[in-house]
């Protein structure tokens, strides 16, 4: 590794606004440097003279670092290593700590050496639109050959193609006014409004608030104005109503006064941390101010992209803030006053101006001793390969310089005002876009992003807006003074590029975009701003046009012969800057994707061998393996067994509880289910069918009355919620007269199915005396509350899914565990067996019950052999239009049972029947299969589906077809009743 | 009589840990009944809940307060919650007996796993779950809402100056205990702002 010993940097001419000297060490392409504490990656690589950073996109040219903000287009680097590794992060928003190490990306070989530089040789058959036209032939090499060789060579950074092993969080905030941005407005807002009271939220993505206060030598209330933003952020940071987020991007304006933020929390700290790397905020605000500043761009002409050429702002920004001087004999190109701001702040820094070259006929704006003043000139071309040496000027004279400064403007930064379609629209005497009117909801742009560039100006419309919120508020006025500045004139002539320049002259330097491209685009015919921008790239990428844009716009209305008005602009829209994908992300990552919910006796599950299937959130008990089970069927067909010689017993907690009271729950129940419920007698449970307003069958399950007033509706597990919603929008919006309360009792009770010969003894250990669970006092369909295990409430219903003698017994959750166990030692002497999921749905298969598969939201009641629980002596939801036409055809499809004809095959879920002599095709489709299993009963694999006039065919062969396994298995179609088809198990 | 016994167990085993000065506990045994309010009974349930249980129904959003142990929150129209700081067998039955026809009560005191946060950090904790705003100028002590935190459905109102009491499903309590821990977690660092 080489070390560079100069631990100050051969660039540092003082310490600008750095508060402290000790050197900080980091690592950039494998060699040590040193910056200072308040460097960012970039002041300190340009402090040690390092101009070439990395290398373009397309061309791989020489790149080196152009800016000092997060606009910047060229110098991206991987920072980090390994898993920790992040490609394209922008040096000059880059904290420097100490240990950082970063590197160049896009070469192959050194970067001074990069290989893929060969591409600059053959820019001439890869300008825009290359690969649309180049590789159409053959069409067969696009997808093997051509893609994968361009996606090679395209992007800039790579991956680590590891585990993102950070943490992010998500957060909200709320706040009755939102400055965005805090820079001059923005600190002069956020001043008046948190004086004035009000809950204030700013936010700046720059480490150090202030804004180009910081990278200016202006002066507000009399000192310098990097002090004044000091003393501001101090005092804002200690008022209670006031929350300053430094390192915050505010990178997008949603609906209703909703902005997305992304604060940077250890981004800037050594070594490894399990806090949240970055938070994704979303922001509620009743008010936004956006004070987001302004952007420089450059002019177009020769060569323009050299390391050592940079944008003339952010060269005094160096200068300034950070101590750096980018160069030792700087020149400067301008169109406006901003250039000739960092001549005279250079020189003041006792950097050596070497030229200043304005392209506006006019007089200079200020005397430079020992540097060629060019007014009305132009630079057409610079020389140097790896860093700028020298420019020439259009008449041919050519100047030595290390560093190029170009102003060719500013642009507000209307980005966010876009951000709801939002149009900008055209200032002549600024030459630029500002806000349009058409705002998001509560926001008001201030500042230079509303196109005021003067001090003074800027601090004014901060105050001047926060005031108007105060007093619209309501609240005191107690600032009532605008910070004072002087103002400093700013006129531009504007120049967009150098008539007869030589060479490449760069537009977009993130997506090497060159003013010739977009000539070419217009020569095709891509003529408006959005074709433009798709055919050649301009204003894509990390930076997405933040330097390149207005830029692009303004050649291509040269080019067009139109006015930059006529021409119009792309829009922008979020992120403001890249967000990475773990913070949007946040903590939903692996197991807390979702919530997870557990049944009341998971535990006792857990500890006695229970294999878990996730069923929506919950997670259930699939089944229980025994030691020396090595197979699931295994452990189902005993539980099956087991269940229908004896007893099994199944945590049914999860499916949906609804409790439904009111004078008029009666009368509402038959409204919601297709089927009569006024007519159940207190202390009886019925089965209900439930239509969804276009008469196909929602759900189905069991509403037990407990009292006159008083019923609980039982929903299958998977709609619970759907069902209840429906439930609220029929007595809120349909039936808002009748006196009915909805509540969800699914968390409240544990509840579980006690099934087979043995139930009632099992469950005679369990009920409380004088309690008569006998047939005669608690006959099939009834329901009670009693309590068990001495004195515990308790609910019972004898109802079954099984089909065999059946109870189900209901608790308070906090009892289920322990009820589980209670269960099981009173069925000890039973033998009685825990059962799961899947003998459930054996067992319920093996009864004809339909479940999911069969209500899939496209059968009807009479598809399901239930039509005639489709009251006609009533009205309900989803009557009239169950009886359409269409869903009552003459040869309706219905569900039957079948069973392989050859009693060793297996039949599959999603075959569909076709008649013995047919081919498999739609047009031959009878049906399909909905639920298959393995009858241990019937010791044959059975299934559950709907065929054509089904009910009429019992006995009939067909095949069931299943061409993407490629298996034909014949069937008869049968009962769906495999197991006691007269129901007498259940009634003993 | 059975020869067997159940014992209660808690949704989240009695948690309770402290990060700092804050503190995260489950409240393990609380009484919660729904109550709707017949259609045209406002009135008369308003009295009766006033002379039986000494507070006033309560307006959607607030919570009104009977005494130290018990308090009424106002969830949604016609319906509120009874939640007192006690374990009954059934407090919906007493409660049912107390009134009558004129509430219809539902014993939702197992529906419920019940969070306490308390101290400092409680609000910034809350910050990276809880999308309502519970600032104390906008949230007081006798304001509840119900939310969502981390898809969990959620009941918010705040216990003490510096704290809240979070209700939310019992089935999913181990995921959103996670939720509340990761976020103190995540708050109880000196790097945090």
């Amino acid at each position: 590794m080489n070390d560079s010993n100069n631990t100050v940097g051969v660039n540092r001419i003082g310490q600008g606004l750095l508060a402290s000297s000790a050197p900080v060490p980091f690592i950039f392409n494998d060699r040590k440097f040193h910056g200072l504490e308040g460097d960012t990656l970039a002041s300190a690589l340009l402090a040690n003279g390092q101009r070439l950073v990395g290398r373009s996109f397309k061309y791989h040219r020489p790149r080196g670092i152009i800016t000092t903000g997060s606009e910047e287009p060229n110098a991206l680097v991987e920072l980090g290593t390994g898993a920790y590794k992040e490609p394209n992060t922008r040096a000059t928003v880059i904290e420097l700590y100490k240990g950082l190490e970063a590197r160049s990306q896009n070469h192959k070989g050194p970067l001074s050496f990069d290989l893929m530089a060969i591409n600059d040789h053959l820019s001439s058959f890869l300008s825009a639109g290359f690969y649309y036209k180049t590789f159409m032939w053959p069409k067969a090499f696009w997808e093997k050959l051509y893609e994968p060789m361009i996606r090679a060579a395209a992007g800039l950074g790579s991956l680590s193609g590891e585990e993102d092993p950070d943490v992010y969080d998500k957060g909200f905030l709320h706040c009755d006014l939102l400055v965005i941005g805090a820079g001059a407005s923005g600190l002069s807002a956020a001043l008046t409004a948190g004086r004035g009271g009000l809950q204030v939220i700013i936010a700046d993505e720059d480490f150090l608030p202030g804004g180009r206060l910081n990278f200016e030598t202006d002066t507000v209330d009399d000192q310098p104005s990097s002090l004044w933003a000091a003393n501001a952020y101090e005092e804002l940071k200690n008022m209670d109503n006031v929350r300053f987020m430094t390192r915050t991007t505010v990178y997008g304006a949603y609906d209703h006064g909703v902005y997305g933020a992304l604060e940077k929390c250890t981004d800037h700290l050594a070594g490894v941390s399990d806090l949240p790397r970055q938070i994704l905020w979303r922001i509620y605000s009743k008010r936004a101010l956006l004070a987001a500043g302004s952007t420089e761009r450059s002019i177009g002409f020769g060569n323009n992209d050299r390391p050592g050429i940079m944008l003339a702002g952010s060269v005094r920004g160096y200068v300034n803030r950070y101590g750096v001087a980018p160069g030792k004999r700087v020149a400067v190109f301008t169109n406006n006053d901003s250039g000739w701001r960092t001549a005279h702040d250079l020189i003041d820094a006792g950097v050596n101006v070497v030229a200043v070259v304005d392209s506006r006929s006019i007089s200079p704006l200020m005397a430079i001793p020992g540097a060629s003043i060019a007014m009305g000139s132009q630079v057409v071309d610079t020389q140097g390969r790896l860093g700028i040496k020298s420019i020439t000027l259009n008449d041919g004279r050519s100047v030595p310089c290390d560093c190029l400064a170009v102003s060719g403007g500013w642009n507000p930064n209307v980005h966010l005002t876009c951000h709801q379609r939002g149009r900008p629209t055209w200032r002549s005497d600024i030459a630029a876009f500002v806000p349009g009117d058409d705002l998001p909801t509560g926001m008001q742009v201030i500042g230079s992003a509303s196109g005021s560039f003067g001090l003074a100006e800027r601090l004014r419309s901060g105050h001047e807006a926060a005031t108007d919120i105060l007093v619209q508020a309501g609240s005191n006025v107690v600032a009532k003074r605008t910070p004072q500045a002087h103002s400093i004139d700013y006129t531009i002539t504007p120049l967009w590029q150098v008539p007869d320049c030589k060479g490449k002259a760069w537009v977009d330097l993130q997506n090497d975009v060159t003013s010739k491209d977009i000539a070419q685009s217009v020569r095709e015919g891509f003529k408006a701003v959005e074709h433009l921008k798709r055919y050649t790239t301009l204003g894509m990428a990390t930076d997405q046009g933040k330097t390149a844009n207005v830029l692009g716009l303004g050649i291509l209305s040269e080019i067009s012969g139109k006015s930059i008005e006529d021409t119009g602009t792309t829009i922008f829209r979020p992120p403001y800057t890249p967000v990475p994908i773990g913070a949007l992300a946040g903590r939903a990552r692996g197991k807390h994707f979702r919530p997870t919910r557990l049944t009341p006796s998971h535990q006792w599950a857990d500890a006695h061998g229970a294999e878990f299937v996730e069923v929506g959130m919950w997670l259930r008990a699939q089944w229980y393996a025994l030691p020396g089970e090595s197979h699931w069927r295994e452990s189902v067909d005993r539980e099956v067994t087991a269940t229908r010689e004896s007893v099994g017993i199944c945590d049914v907690t999860t499916l949906g509880k609804i409790d439904v009271q009111g004078r008029d729950a009666a009368q509402f129940l038959d409204k919601v289910y297709a089927n009569t419920f006024s007519t159940l007698a207190v202390g009886k449970v019925r089965y209900g069918l439930m239509l969804r307003e276009d008469g196909f069958v929602m759900d189905d399950g069991t509403t037990a009355r407990l009292d006159q007033n008083h019923y609980v509706m039982t929903t299958t597990t998977a709609n619970a919620v759907s069902v209840f919603r429906h439930m609220e929008f029929a007595r809120q919006c349909l039936y808002p007269s009748m006196d009915v309360h909805l509540i969800s009792a699914t968390e409240q009770w544990a509840q579980f199915a006690v099934a087979g010969p043995n139930a009632r003894n099992l469950l005679s250990n369990i009920v409380d005396a004088p309690f008569d669970i006998s047939n005669e006092g608690f006959p099939f369909m009834a329901c009670s509350e009693l309590s068990v295990c001495g004195g515990t409430p308790a609910r019972l219903f004898r109802i079954s899914f099984s089909g065999e003698l059946a109870y189900e017994i209901a608790v308070p959750a906090r009892y289920g565990n322990s009820l589980m166990h209670a269960l099981m030692q009173a069925g000890k002497s039973f033998n009685a067996v825990p059962y799961g999921t899947e003998a459930l749905g054996v067992m319920r298969i093996e009864k004809g019950h339909a479940a999911g598969n069969e209500l899939n939201g496209q059968t009807t009641a009479a598809n399901l052999g239930l039509g005639r629980m489709v009251s006609t002596k009533k009205d309900c939801m989803g009557a009239v239009l169950s009886r359409r036409p269409r869903m009552n055809p003459e040869n309706p499809i219905e569900l039957v049972g079948f069973i392989p004809t050859d009693g060793a095959a297996t039949l599959r879920a999603g075959a569909h029947f076709i008649a013995t002599d047919a081919e498999a095709t739609l047009e031959n489709d009878q049906g399909w299969m909905t639920s298959v299993a393995y009858s241990p009963s019937l010791q044959s694999s059975i299934g559950l589906g709907f065929i054509r006039d089904g009910q009429q065919r019992i006995g009939e062969t067909v095949v069931a077809a299943d061409p993407l396994r490629n298996e034909s298995i014949t069937v008869k179609i049968v009962s769906p009743h495999f197991v006691d088809p007269d129901g007498d198990r259940l009634r003993v | 009589m059975s020869d067997y016994t159940l014992t209660p167990a808690s949704p989240l085993n009695g948690f309770s840990k402290r990060y700092g000065d804050t503190e995260l506990s489950e409240h393990p045994a609380l009484d919660i009944v729904s109550l709707a309010t017949p259609n045209g009974g406002d009135e008369t349930l308003n009295a009766l809940v006033l002379e039986k249980v000494g507070a006033g129904l309560p307006e959607t959003g607030r919570i009104s307060r009977a005494d130290d142990s018990s308090m009424f929150l106002g969830l949604q129209p016609d319906q509120c919650f009874l939640v007192s700081e006690s374990q009954r067998l059934q407090p919906a039955l007493e409660l049912k007996n107390l009134l009558g026809d004129a509430a219809y009560v539902s014993d939702q005191s197992d529906s419920w796993a019940v969070l306490e946060i308390k101290g400092p950090k409680a609000h910034a904790a809350l910050e990276r779950i809880c999308p309502i705003d519970i600032s104390a100028n906008v949230f007081d002590e006798d304001s509840v809402a119900r939310t969502s935190m981390e898809h969990l459905s959620v009941i918010i109102h705040r216990h003490g100056t510096d704290g809240y009491r979070l209700y939310s499903p019992r089935s999913s309590a181990n995921s959103f205990l996670h939720a509340v821990t990761e976020s103190l977690y995540n708050v109880s660092s000196t790097t945090q702002g």
